[in-house]
């Protein structure tokens, strides 16, 4: 069925076939590959390998803790809120920095989030839905607070500003914002045990710590 | 704005399943050409697409003691080709690039493995950014919070063959050792870059500031006795912006004393005349870029090409949401002379191929195609496959030959670490499908490309080819 599609999909394929001699097809059984299976159900290499795999199972490469998992729970979230802030920053923003720069930060904070959902999957875990986690989350104005998020009442500003103040504003909420996920991409990093995540933790760490320092400054050039 | 599409539209290549593949002859007749990668809709698990001039001609699946483990980049010495991991290194015979044939395995936990090899092909050397109880390859994973956990470069001793691998030096460097670049010095030395990012006060061995890279001395009469010979502050004023927090990678490109650094937020040029002082003499910022990754010179090193790993290579990047500006190449012209030189921008280039969101795909590793009179470079694009452009012509970079594997099934990270050309062929890491080797046919320049043969290949440490 796969392959009917993908001749169906392939506009050329029949000027692909007009180049290509394919021979030998008889031989080839539906894909396989599902299930994790053993021995004869694994789907062939594409070339013959060398030698054998002694172990079609391997043992995972790492494990998952309570500190990993909670973590990305809240992370979703949180990286929600600067979707949110950053949206805002298309038709309000003063400068074309403070759009591109927001933009980036909305682009890269939405990719995260895809990548918090698929460690969740890879890991047998729920999965996070990332708004209606943080609509939940703006209920908890002492949770967000700690976090580093933006109070509803901060977000009705934002909303309702425009030029200089708009980019003044989305700068300390941000800087704010940073420094909450911070803390929690230190916390995974010490406490955490899956080394997948650490590397993901440490990357944002990393982006997220020069992030602030650039607002800052930012900042004192507005002002 | 980033072509999509040549003017002269060729068909898809061809597109089978894995399970066709083994019983499938391939014979092209005449020259296919380039294949014009359209746009189209993401491949499903199991299924296998590659350009009409590219062949998948080997797979030597992950196993034995690095089987589990995420596999990582590679190094090349004659006919063995090295590959990182984060259990250790995997050796392959390549003699025969179409039957490659693992020949050892060197258990030493640490990831992420980064390699390289010496240019005597007496010592390996890997990069461990993860803390460790301690040194040996019998230590087990510890938090970064521990004062006492080691994290670094280990110097592997190979001149007995692979297959008699020892770590003889374990070198702790700040904040580990995410990449480490191979630097010439006389002929009794060897110099490692070793870039390393991430500090933050709870890290006792990652504090800010962390505007360094260190430099390993090895002294080649006595490797065991490998150690920091400096940290060199990169960014004394500040850098570009306000810090760095690090370097990502760094090649070097020793014939014109240069290097090119990733630097977080920066790229860099560096003069590196003095090899244990390197000093930048120039740096960028981009608004699309964040976490700048790695650094590629073009053949000649007028040219280099920067790459952005939106996500740290584990998000999806290459669908329509992010676009093809970011989490893509950017390529700068190198202009002027001496410490005046400068980096000029050109364009950005990223995989046309859409790729579903369940495939971790941004731009990362890959090496310079040596063909006279052109610019190609081969990459990994992780789940996106691997990537053959030309950007001969550097504001309309096309993709000219890929291969590609739609999602993992069941969903997981993984896809092309590293893909790097040596001699005649495309080597690619995968993540967790081991080692494949690919093949260009028929396309202008590759014969040229074909006939040059390197000893040896470390793609962070760049020599003209050809």
């Amino acid at each position: 069925m796969k392959f009917s599609k993908n001749i169906a999909r392939g506009a050329g394929a029949l000027a692909v076939a007009a180049v290509v001699v394919v021979a030998a097809v008889a031989s080839a059984g539906p894909p396989d590959g599902k299930g994790g299976g053993k021995g004869k159900n694994k789907p062939p290499p594409p070339v013959e390998s060398p030698e054998p795999d002694p172990d079609p199972d391997p043992p995972p490469s790492t494990s998952v803790d309570a500190d990993d998992v909670e973590f990305v729970e809240m992370m979703i979230p949180h990286h929600f809120q600067a979707t949110v802030m950053g949206d805002m920053a298309t038709s309000q923003a003063g400068t074309e920095e403070i759009r591109a720069w927001a933009e980036r930060i909305s682009v890269e904070q939405d990719v995260e989030i895809g990548m918090m959902q698929n460690w969740q999957t890879w890991n047998g875990l729920d999965v996070t839905d990332a708004e209606s986690a943080y609509e939940m989350m703006l209920g908890m104005p002492m949770m967000m607070e700690q976090m580093g998020m933006a109070s509803p009442e901060e977000l009705d500003q934002l909303s309702a500003s425009s030029g200089a103040d708009f980019d003044r504003m989305y700068l300390e909420l941000m800087i704010t914002h940073h420094e909450g996920a911070i803390d929690m991409l230190v916390e995974v990093i010490t406490d955490g045990s899956d080394d997948v995540l650490s590397g993901w933790a440490t990357e944002m760490l990393t982006t997220q710590t020069w992030q602030v320092e650039e607002m800052r400054i930012m900042l004192d050039e507005m002002s | 704005m980033q072509q999509i599409s040549h003017g002269h539209r060729l068909p898809r290549g061809l597109v089978i399943t894995t399970a066709l593949i083994g019983a499938m002859v391939l014979m092209l007749l005449g020259t296919a050409g380039p294949s014009a990668a359209q746009v189209d809709e993401p491949l499903a698990p199991g299924e296998v697409a590659m350009s009409g001039n590219i062949q998948h001609v080997a797979n030597v699946p992950r196993q034995g003691v690095n089987d589990g483990v995420f596999q990582s980049d590679i190094a090349f010495w004659g006919n063995i080709a090295i590959q990182g991991t984060y259990g250790g290194i995997n050796f392959y015979d390549i003699k025969h690039p179409q039957k490659p044939t693992l020949i050892s395995q060197f258990g030493c936990p640490g990831g992420q493995g980064d390699p390289t090899v010496s240019p005597d092909g007496n010592l390996v050397f890997m990069s461990v950014d993860s803390a460790r109880t301690d040194s040996s390859c019998e230590s087990s994973g510890t938090s970064t919070a521990n004062p006492n956990g080691w994290e670094g470069v280990r110097v592997i001793d190979i001149s007995d063959g692979v297959e008699n691998a020892e770590q003889i030096a374990a070198v702790r460097t700040d904040c580990g050792s995410h990449t480490h670049t191979l630097v010439p010095g006389d002929e009794d030395t060897l110099y490692l870059y070793v870039s390393s990012y991430g500090p933050n006060a709870a890290f006792p061995n990652c504090q800010p500031p962390h505007d360094s890279i260190s430099i390993i001395e090895v002294p080649l009469d006595d490797p065991a006795s490998a150690f920091v010979l400096d940290k060199v502050n990169l960014f004394p004023d500040g850098g570009a912006i306000s810090r760095t927090a690090g370097c990502h990678d760094i090649t070097v490109y020793p014939e014109l004393d240069l290097a090119g650094g990733a630097c977080m937020g920066e790229g860099v040029l560096m003069d590196i005349s003095d090899p244990t002082s390197p000093y930048v003499i120039d740096s960028v910022t981009d608004t699309n870029f964040a976490f700048w990754h790695s650094a590629t010179f073009n053949n000649d090193a007028s040219r280099v090409i920067f790459t952005d790993e939106l996500g740290g290579g584990g998000g999806a990047t290459c669908n329509e949401a992010v676009g093809p500006e970011r989490g893509a190449n950017a390529i700068f012209d190198i202009v002027g002379e001496g410490d005046d030189r400068e980096l000029v921008f050109l364009d950005y280039y990223k995989i046309p191929r859409m790729q579903e969101n369940t495939e971790n795909c941004v731009a990362h590793n890959g090496s310079i195609i040596p063909a006279v009179g052109r610019d190609l470079f081969v990459q990994s694009w992780y789940q996106g496959g691997v990537s053959v452009s030309d950007f001969s012509d550097p504001t309309n970079t096309t993709e000219i030959a890929y291969f590609d594997r739609g999602p993992l099934d069941p969903p997981g990270l993984g896809g092309s670490w590293s893909a790097y050309w040596y001699n005649g062929y495309i080597y690619s890491s995968d993540i967790t499908l081991g080692l494949d080797v690919l093949k260009i046919t028929g396309t202008d320049g590759i014969p040229s490309a074909n006939r040059i043969k390197q000893d040896y290949f470390n793609a962070q440490t760049q020599y003209e080819l050809g």
